[in-house]
């Protein structure tokens, strides 16, 4: 049976490393989606998911409560996300030169630039939105996160969801249609 | 299109980079089991022992240090006190009609006048 988020934190609490990968297993993607809504961008995205992870497990004691660790995380992360704006620096986080070196090798580079333009244009694109509308449909359409997930974990209300996600999309359609049109 | 439809997000997946997002998950995997690793270790009932056990001696130490030099300065005092009772205690025989020999008297008051 799917241990329960509660239960997970209750096991990290008594330093079991299998409760945190669990929990990493469940959250790190979503971390990095909230974290690339504010950030957009990727390193600083994969950084601060990273950092924001490690803070949690480091404060677990801190989670009130424990059934609604993933809402505690995606504020620990937006606090970091903001934090690294701010400071604009590179962490100390992670080996990323070692995870850089990994960057997907096979695909032709007419391919790869292609995909990194669509990459730069959803960013540029999603920048126009505010900052819970990018949360939202990065949730739901890059992590298929349901409405009533996404309310309950970012702690908003269902019919606020429902509206932001309505809005995102209209309006990234509209910014994607007319930089497509536009000549280049 | 439907505004309803999903925006297609695919060149944002990190699972598009599988090596490199699974470097980005093992690396902090590694910074969390290092975190509860510490965890544990604070945790074990011989730490926490030791940690209360740590305050504990450093205040009975500190106790020792300031007892120390009043033990020492009682017992010279002690020390010194003791011929003077020697002599009183002579005295108190003497007037109770047993005198003490001349080396017995000698020897008290060879100490009392040291």
């Amino acid at each position: 049976m799917r241990a329960s988020d509660a239960e997970l934190v209750r096991r990290v609490r008594r330093g079991e490393p299998a409760a945190a990968g669990e929990l990493a297993e469940r959250y790190l993607r979503a971390a990095r989606a909230v974290a690339l809504a504010l950030t957009r961008s990727e390193p600083d995205a994969d950084d601060v998911c990273q950092d924001a992870f490690v803070t949690a497990i480091q404060r677990i004691d801190d989670c009130r409560e424990p059934e609604r660790f993933s809402a505690w995380l995606m504020q620990i992360v937006r606090n970091r996300a903001r934090n690294h704006l701010r400071h604009a620096a590179v962490r100390a986080a992670a080996p990323l030169e070692d995870v850089a070196a990994l960057a997907a090798p096979a695909a032709s580079p007419a391919w790869a630039a292609e995909q990194a333009r669509l990459r730069a244009r959803l960013l540029l694109a999603l920048g126009e939105l505010g900052e819970e509308r990018r949360e939202v449909v990065l949730l739901h359409d890059l992590e298929g996160w349901t409405h009533a997930e996404i309310a309950e974990r970012l702690e908003l209300p269902s019919g606020t969801v429902r509206s932001h996600l309505h809005h995102a999309r209209r309006r990234l359609r509209q910014l994607l249609r007319a930089e497509r049109e536009t000549p280049e | 299109m439907s505004p309803d439809e999903r925006i297609d997000f695919s060149s944002l997946d990190p699972a598009r980079e599988p090596a490199r997002w699974q470097a980005v998950v093992a690396a902090t995997l590694r910074r969390a089991e290092a975190v509860l690793q510490e965890r544990r270790r604070a945790q074990d009932p011989l730490n926490l022992i030791a940690q209360w056990m740590r305050p504990v001696l450093l205040a009975a130490a500190f106790v020792l240090a300031l007892l120390l030099p009043l033990e020492l300065r009682l017992e010279l005092e002690e020390r010194q006190r003791q011929p003077a009772r020697r002599l009183a205690s002579l005295s108190v025989e003497w007037a109770a009609g047993a005198p003490p020999s001349r080396a017995v008297l000698l020897a008290a008051l060879g100490g009392g006048a040291r």
